[in-house]
């Protein structure tokens, strides 16, 4: 994809390089975190839209352009939850039910238990799940979006990984 | 973190590196496989539709509420421009080319030499309408004197407005001019930045001639011409002298005639008193025709700004001065605007500071309720 000089940037910012690196991930964790995708694809282009118009305003003294974006993404997708908190609705991803093949199915079920034990957990340890595993963050950079130290950051998810096993181990 | 904890972090950095990871932690590595594998994918048209909003630098929706002003921003910015500078020119037009009499107004301005008549206050009075403590005494009235013989003090007052770096050269050709007449400069104070005033005595048939080469100077802002009639207090002096002329012709006559000493020192002692009264009816004679012979030109200078000049010249120092002042204007503007704005723009950053501390909140709170 080849963007215009607008959408590229004259800033300090290299948007289109960006965009192009990041628009798969932020779109994994935002889904992730927020279990919607339909909803997931408005909050990620309106992440990337604010982005975009807040371009001038990154400082790379303050993080990577990842940790920046990142941080923008996870302020639409806070303010989505805080929507749906106050409309009080519920929405849940629909679970995939295709059917797999024989010799994958004991990783389907594997993978549906992960699932459902990551739908199991407190949505703070879902979000560091969701930003390490599904948005592909380093520590450091999970450090940054969640305006912790390295070690606090590293201490976090290796709790949630914890929980994580813990009720995967209940479930078995 | 303990080493465990961070042995089991580093095998699942290792596993999503696809490096080896020692056996007691492939369950790790497995779930962290899993779950990397297991992460929500966008959809092909949803991503195609992102990249060219991307592509077309994301175009700003319109907003219906905002059609309005957006319409009028042209305008608002204008008159946001204009309005300094017409409170710049307000102000410069008030206290420095105006000048701030209220002569100005009334009379409206005039280049020198040039439309005086509308400036002039011309006023004449008679002395015996109000007279004067000594022209009363001198008795007499005006009406029993011959009209040709009439006597008058004229005066006349000018406030002339000069450039400011002009002030001192005006106030000598002010004294220039009253030489060339044939009179003089009775007192005069000057200052270059605040201007100054000037009384010029000039005979009085000179008057008009001074005036006029007066008015050159710079810029009427005003001028007055008085005039009293004096005859009664000119014909009393001559009187007062002449009935104590009259009484010395008199007394010597008497001396001549005198036989006995006392009667002697009698009319001596007499003619001394009346001397003295004629030495001091001379004196208010002399006065008098003084006041009849020579008139009052007063003399005010004021500095004014350059673009008032004579002619309506302008160069480039003044302009530098006009800009200079523009300046100042603005300047001042802006400190009081800055001290005006300065506790709406605290109370705003407060404001600000506050919802965005609650904002933050409500999200972490909407990730915990979530």
């Amino acid at each position: 994809m080849t963007l215009p000089a607008a959408a590229s940037g004259r800033a300090a910012l290299d948007f289109d390089a960006l965009y192009r690196a990041a628009r798969d991930d932020v779109f994994a964790y935002v889904a992730s975190l927020l279990g919607d995708r339909a909803a997931a694809e408005d909050v990620t282009a309106l992440a990337f839209e604010r982005a975009f118009r807040k371009r001038k305003s990154y400082k790379p003294a303050r993080g990577t352009q990842r940790a920046w974006l990142f941080g923008i993404a996870r302020n639409a997708a806070l303010d989505e939850l805080r929507r749906r908190t106050r409309s009080a609705t519920l929405v849940t991803e629909p679970t995939d039910v295709s059917p797999a093949p024989d010799e994958e199915l004991e990783r389907t079920m594997r993978r549906a238990a992960v699932r459902t034990a990551l739908a199991a957990l407190p949505a703070r340890d879902h979000e560091l799940i969701a930003l390490k595993f599904h948005a592909g963050l380093d520590n450091s950079e999970l450090a940054e979006v969640l305006g912790v130290s390295v070690t606090n950051a590293g201490t976090r998810l290796h709790r949630a990984l914890t929980k994580l096993r813990e009720i995967l181990d209940d479930q078995s | 973190m303990t080493s465990p904890e961070t042995f089991e972090l580093e095998a699942v950095d290792a596993a999503l590196a696809g490096r080896y990871v020692a056996p007691e932690h492939a369950e790790l590595a497995e779930l962290a496989l899993l779950l990397r594998d297991d992460r929500p994918e966008p959809a092909a048209a949803w991503a195609t539709h992102l990249d060219r909003r991307v592509e077309a630098g994301f175009p700003a929706r319109p907003r219906r509420r905002f059609v309005l002003l957006r319409k009028a921003a042209p305008a608002i910015a204008i008159a946001a421009c204009l309005l300094p500078v017409a409170v710049g020119a307000a102000l410069i037009d008030g206290p420095t080319f105006g000048g701030g009499d209220s002569e100005e107004s009334a009379g409206g301005g005039a280049s020198s030499g040039q439309e005086i008549e509308p400036l002039m206050r011309e006023s004449q009075a008679d002395d015996m309408a109000v007279p004067p403590a000594a022209d009363r005494a001198g008795g007499g009235s005006p009406d029993s004197d011959g009209r040709a013989n009439r006597r008058q003090e004229r005066s006349a007052a000018l406030t002339i407005a000069v450039r400011r770096r002009e002030i001192d050269q005006a106030a000598s050709r002010a004294g220039e001019v009253a030489a060339d007449v044939g009179g003089f400069v009775q007192r005069s104070s000057v200052s270059s930045s605040g201007g100054g005033s000037l009384r010029l005595r000039v005979p009085t048939d000179e008057l008009d001639t001074a005036v006029q080469r007066l008015s050159r100077l710079g810029r009427v802002r005003d001028l007055s011409r008085n005039s009293v009639d004096i005859t009664a207090s000119v014909v009393s002096a001559r009187e007062t002298l002449a009935d104590a002329r009259a009484e010395r012709k008199a007394l010597l006559a008497q001396l001549a005639d005198a036989v006995t000493v006392n009667e002697t020192e009698s009319i001596r002692e007499r003619l001394e008193i009346v001397s003295r009264e004629i030495a001091s009816a001379r004196g208010a004679l002399r006065r008098v025709n003084n006041r009849a012979n020579f008139a009052n030109v007063d003399v005010t200078l004021t500095a004014t700004g350059a673009a008032e000049e004579d002619g309506g010249a302008w160069t480039p120092a003044d302009a530098f001065d006009d800009a200079l002042r523009v300046l100042e204007v603005a300047a001042g503007v802006l400190l009081i605007a800055a001290a005006v704005l300065f506790p709406f723009a605290l109370l705003w950053l407060l404001v600000w500071l506050a919802r965005r501390g609650v904002t933050r909140r409500q999200r972490e709170r909407a990730l915990d309720m979530a």
